[in-house]
């Protein structure tokens, strides 16, 4: 009996590990960050921003990093490699106030009027709902719902007429929440995993019918847009906006989010 | 349909009505041709002069009827048209009333003759089912004439940067008898998608202008071009179409009307023709921009001014003020947008209204443009705007400038809800952050930053978690039902137990031989001999002997070796606790292993 039990507790040890394992350099990337901040606040913007760009380069996905970069590349008037990190900082940080705020800030003083999409107050309280917990957090109330819907099954196993009620409803309670969770959970993981946008970085990049410059010029597109990406042909993105509009750009005028 | 629905509806009536619907079919396919006939526009024309002939054909019966045969196109360019018509024919004969109507369908080939000579345009035929009619033939004359005008185009430059103004000039010099110059409808599609274009002159007016050093009339026809992609641009020959009066090349063959005409409208033997003259095609060269645009660049290339100015001096707060930004320059009109406007902490901006002004200066096409943002300042004091700029490229000077305005100042006086100083609205206190945030720190010296891409699902540990619940789910039915069975099967339940009990006893054993205590040692060995097999065989050991526990142990399928052995154990301990004698710590110590290893032994052979 004891056999089985030690097995498990290893095995469980070794699962944790696994999840804990292959951390990227997070200590040079925090040094990395620091550095940022220190020359952000001395005004050397173009110093801060390199500095940022390596503490991601040592592999921390940090929204933080991002955020920062994004205020320094703002105040070197590189507005479409702002907006760029805003949007990485926001899509590992999407419930995140300060992130919001700065990226429609910078959306503000582009010059192509950003296309949102038609929405009520219904629509927004639950796009709000939706967008506004991050991906880690959910994924693991999930799990806790999981377990906890399992965990009160084999409760109900061993307890009394009045307990076993209770972990039924317990489990029906958990194992609903999830039901009602997963949707939001499975489309903000495969937005996390197949949506990808690009941000024009150039101050005018031309969108053709086509991918190359052969093809119709449909409309120009000017620095900070940003575009869902459909496809990649070579040297150049198939791209559209929320309303439908797109076409063919060439990708180095781009950054992908 | 109602027949179909009648009960006594008969197969011989649908079958009827069937004939007779396809009778009525038969009727309206036999569409007949009635009669062909041909007729050209003119006789005599020049080598460029559109020629119209027409075939037309009369039937009963309005459909799409076939072509006519037409030999004899080749020394023309033919476009074809088709029109209908018909007409309609009241009778009364003796009271009776009759109608005749007949459809007319125009076959026309509008024939361009590309050189001189007489051609005979033929022969022509028209089949149709039943109607067969040789048409005969036309004669045209062609005659070569001088064109009636002379055109040379050029640009004002060869090579241009992307987005910079080029003057493109078609002048038509005409020549004797040209009435009327026009330009195509279609100018965009000679001009290409690759160059933005706008006609400086709405009309096309006649001036006199030294042309190979002679004072002559000319027709100069100005476009104003703004290359859109950089690279090579080709600009088609535009076709400028002319009407010009004529003198006709000959009267032989002229119809008697035409001669008439010529002598009633006092034509001299001249007509009145439209006529093509297509301009040579030019290149140019767009050349792209160099890099380093600065921040709001939007592809404005040329001259720019940029001039702003409020519409007063002092406001009290909550009053709207006008902020008019004006933007002129001689780039792409649409490449001048919404300037960037300063950070305004102490105004509330509203969308400008915008408008837009082109005019003619000399040679040039120049844009102006006009926003007027209305400002509410929201905090009395002197508040400054900062200057305002448009970034452009300046192709004289091979570099990026900016055309900017000074910095406005506004003397915000106490609005009607001020009480002294320092007024600002509850709704304006809200929409005073017109910065970014501020920076984020991490939350102590010693924190790390995180990886927030590293998500659980990236690692294969993670579905082993989310196994667990469900193997621990199932784990727990287990032991739900083994607790089940040792509750309601006593024979399972001593059986499992036994050696859990086994080991208390021994335990109790241990003591005994620990503190020297030998018949206690044995007596505690002798019952946990006993209560095994009484566990193992269902019976409580109480009530067990020796004997009748061997017996029923090997009967339960104990090995002869491991029967022995246990009898010899149990007379061993019979021995020392009825005999009274004292056994040494060794002795005890073997006994209780090879208590321990039968018992091992029989735990295996009785499962």
């Amino acid at each position: 009996m004891r056999r089985p039990l030690h097995i498990a507790f290893i095995a469980l040890g070794m699962l944790c590990a696994e999840i804990a394992w292959a951390k990227p350099d997070l200590p040079a990337a925090t040094a990395a960050f620091r550095a940022g901040n220190a020359a952000y606040e001395q005004g050397r913007y173009e110093e801060a921003a390199a500095a940022y760009a390596k503490a991601h380069a040592a592999g921390a996905a940090d929204a933080r990093v991002y955020y920062n970069q994004g205020n320094a590349l703002f105040r070197l008037n590189r507005l479409g490699g702002a907006i760029l990190a805003y949007e990485r900082a926001r899509k590992l940080a999407p419930a995140d106030p300060d992130i919001e705020f700065n990226l429609r800030f910078a959306r503000s003083r582009i010059v192509d009027k950003p296309v949102e999409p038609a929405s009520n107050a219904f629509t927004q309280a639950v796009w709000n709902l939706h967008a506004g917990y991050s991906l880690r957090a959910g994924i693991w109330t999930a799990f806790g719902l999981f377990a906890l819907g399992f965990a009160g099954l084999a409760w109900g196993l061993f307890a009394g007429a009045l307990g076993r009620v209770a972990a039924v409803a317990l489990s029906v309670m958990a194992f609903c929440g999830l039901l009602a969770f997963s949707p939001s959970l499975w489309l903000r993981v495969r937005d996390q995993e197949t949506a990808r946008r690009a941000v024009v970085l150039e101050p005018v990049a031309e969108l053709y019918s086509g991918p190359g410059e052969k093809y119709e010029l449909l409309f120009r597109a000017h620095e900070g847009t940003v575009f869902d990406i459909v496809e990649r042909r070579g040297e150049w993105l198939s791209v559209k906006l929320p309303d439908g509009k797109g076409g063919f750009i060439r990708a180095r005028k781009t950054g992908e989010v | 349909m109602r027949a179909i629905l009648d009960r006594d509806w008969k197969p011989r009536r649908f079958a009827l009505g069937l004939a007779l619907l396809a009778a009525l079919g038969a009727t309206r396919a036999a569409a007949a041709v009635r009669e062909a006939q041909i007729g050209l526009s003119t006789s005599q024309a020049f080598v460029g002069e559109a020629v119209q002939l027409q075939v037309q054909v009369l039937s009963d019966k309005k459909e799409d009827l076939p072509w006519p045969k037409v030999e004899g196109l080749e020394p023309f360019t033919v476009t074809r048209n088709v029109s209908y018509s018909s007409s309609s024919n009241i009778t009364v004969v003796n009271g009776a009333v009759s109608r005749n109507e007949q459809f007319i369908t125009d076959f026309l080939y509008t024939l361009t003759p590309l050189k001189s000579g007489t051609f005979t345009l033929g022969p022509i035929r028209y089949d149709h089912k039943d109607f067969h009619k040789d048409l005969g033939n036309a004669v045209l004359t062609v005659t070569k004439s001088e064109s009636g005008l002379s055109t040379r185009s050029s640009v004002s430059k060869g090579r241009a940067f992307v987005g910079e103004q080029v003057l493109f000039t078609l002048r038509i010099v005409p020549k004797e008898g040209v009435q009327s110059i026009s330009l195509p409808q279609n100018l965009q599609k000679l001009i290409g998608q690759k160059v933005f274009f706008q006609q400086l002159d709405k009309e096309i007016a006649p001036h006199t202008a030294t042309v190979d050093g002679r004072e002559t009339r000319v027709f100069d026809i100005r476009i104003a071009l703004f290359p859109l992609i950089a690279g090579p641009v080709s600009l088609e020959g535009i076709p400028v179409e002319y009407r010009q009066v004529r003198r006709n090349p000959g009267s032989q063959g002229q119809s008697m009307m035409e001669a008439f005409e010529d002598a009633f409208f006092g034509g001299g033997g001249g007509r009145v023709v439209t006529l093509t003259a297509v301009a040579a095609p030019l290149r140019m060269e767009a050349l792209p921009l160099p890099p380093g645009a600065p921040a709001g660049f939007t592809g404005s290339v040329g001259n720019y001014s940029l001039s702003a100015r409020l519409d007063k001096n002092t406001a009290a707060a909550g009053d709207a003020v006008t902020l008019t930004i004006r933007i002129r320059g001689n780039g792409q009109p649409k490449s001048i947008t919404r300037p960037v406007l300063p950070p305004l902490p102490y105004f509330e901006v509203y969308e400008p209204e915008e408008s837009a002004e082109t005019v003619v200066e000399g040679a040039s096409l120049w844009t102006t443009k006009t926003f007027k943002y209305v400002l509410i300042p929201s905090r009395e004091g002197v508040q400054t705007l900062q200057g305002i700029s448009f970034p452009y490229f300046d192709p004289q000077r091979r570099s990026y400038l900016t055309a900017g305005a000074p910095a406005l100042t506004l003397k915000v006086t106490p609005g009607k809800a001020g009480s002294g100083g320092g007024f600002i609205a509850q709704r304006e206190i809200s929409e005073l952050g017109s910065d970014i945030r501020y920076l984020k720190q991490l939350p102590s010296e010693d924190a790390l930053l995180r990886d927030d891409a590293d998500l659980p699902y990236h690692h294969a540990g993670f579905y082993g978690l989310v196994l667990l619940p469900p193997l621990a789910l199932a784990g727990a039915f287990a032991l739900r039902r083994r607790r089940d069975r040792l509750r309601s099967d006593t024979a399972y339940s001593r059986r499992t137990q036994a050696a859990s009990k086994l080991r208390k006893r021994l335990k109790a054993a241990r003591a005994a031989q620990a503190a020297g205590q030998g018949r206690e040692f044995y007596r505690a060995l002798s019952e946990s001999l006993l209560a095994f097999a009484g566990d193992k065989l269902n019976q409580e050991f109480r009530g067990l002997t020796h004997p009748e526990a061997l017996v029923r142990l090997e009967r339960r399928g104990a090995a002869a070796e491991t029967a022995e052995a246990y009898d010899a154990l149990m007379q061993r301990c019979d021995f020392v606790l009825f005999a009274g004698i004292a056994p040494s710590g060794e002795e005890m110590q073997r006994d209780l292993e090879a208590g321990e290893k039968l018992l091992g032994r029989l735990d295996k052979e009785l499962a």
